[in-house]
């Protein structure tokens, strides 16, 4: 438990301190590491109201692609890790 | 006849099961979270809070990252800091000149202007950059003036002085959210190269654009592209595609500087 609330802590600030690859990459490593990481859907929502736009050409005009990732990410590693670790 | 259900198998048939359970919590989040970004007064709350703390924190890791290059400096070798020094003093020496020149033209614009009882018509606030589109998916650039400063939405802003870059979309107390012109889908009126022919330039993101031109048009790499709105240099053409079957020329511009190495912008404040 400890360690997700560290990891939790060093996925947010990275959202302000990393580029957002490095943000992509420490999301990936979580959604392995623990269950059901549902963090880095909050985080990919920090990073698309901290630099996301309205009229941007995505859904509804408004930048969703770092929640977008984050569910996709949660999902595809929630079934992998289901699948391998069964 | 007593029927009896077994405990398991009541739970099998109306307990989803935690895999169940975990999607259906994922959706209820991502919904909330659709919600959150879409309704204006709840994202502007949001937003706000966030605004509040992310400026401190990115002024604080960019002086980390300026020590950090400082220390570094220290310990390079001294060769390479010397050749580096060289290379700065004739690039700087250079610049002088151009600036001159351009100081001149100013000048110049200014006294026709005061003529013509036309005075200049903009207020620059210089903005230094917090976070920009290396850092993000996003064009766009953070600076740390904001509503306190004159600044408001729709805003210019511009680099160095002349190249256009993009326009504030949004505004807080001391920091605001420029949205490049070459925003992916982003669309602009343009006049393209000498002869100032009209297009809509598309945005291709990172200083990238597109601009299609009629066949004949008289365009070639290097020519100039200014935005329509302002009259303001947008970019210098780099590429331009001709094929037989199509009625249009494709050009391919991007601004003449490196978004990645952009410091400080100036925005022009309405008057």
């Amino acid at each position: 438990m400890m360690k997700r609330v560290v990891f939790d802590i060093l996925l947010f600030g990275s959202v302000f301190f990393v580029p957002w690859w490095g943000v992509f990459a420490l999301a990936l490593y979580g959604a392995w590491r623990f269950s059901f990481y549902y963090e880095i859907l909050i985080a990919g929502f920090c990073l698309d109201i901290l630099y996301g736009a309205t009229g941007m050409p995505f859904i509804f005009g408004f930048g969703v692609l770092g929640m977008v990732c984050g569910a996709a990410m949660l999902l595809v590693f929630e079934r992998v890790k289901q699948e391998v670790r069964s | 006849m007593k029927t009896t259900y077994r405990r398991d198998d009541f739970k099998k048939r109306f307990v989803a099961s935690a895999p169940q359970k975990r999607v259906g919590v994922l959706i209820v989040l991502f919904v909330l979270v659709i919600i959150m970004l879409f309704v204006p007064f709840v994202r502007g709350v949001i937003s706000r809070g966030l605004y509040v703390i992310a400026p401190p924190l990115w002024t604080f890791g960019a002086a980390v990252g300026e020590s950090w290059d400082s220390w570094w400096g220290l310990i390079s070798s001294k060769q390479t800091l010397i050749s580096e020094n060289n290379t700065l003093r004739e690039e700087l020496s250079r610049m002088e000149v151009l600036v001159l020149d351009r100081n001149a033209l100013a000048e110049e614009v200014t006294r026709l202007e005061e003529t013509l009882g036309r005075p200049g018509s903009d207020n620059r606030v210089l903005g230094r950059v917090l976070a920009g589109p290396g850092w993000s998916p996003y064009d766009t650039f953070i600076i740390d003036v904001g509503a306190e400063h004159g600044i408001a939405v729709a805003d210019v802003v511009v680099y160095a002085g002349a190249g256009t870059i993009g326009e504030i979309v949004e505004v807080y107390p001391e920091s605001s959210k420029v949205k490049l012109y070459s925003s992916p889908g982003e669309e602009n009126a343009v006049l393209v190269g000498e002869r100032l022919a009209p297009a809509v330039a598309r945005g291709r993101g990172m200083g990238n654009f597109i601009v299609d031109v009629s066949r004949g048009s008289v365009v070639a790499s290097g020519d100039r592209v200014v935005l329509v709105k302002g009259k303001l240099t947008l970019g210098i053409v780099g590429l331009v595609e001709e094929k037989s079957a199509e009625p249009v020329i494709h050009v391919y511009f991007r601004t003449p500087f490196n978004l990645a190495n952009v410091h400080s912008l100036e925005v022009l404040v309405k008057k």
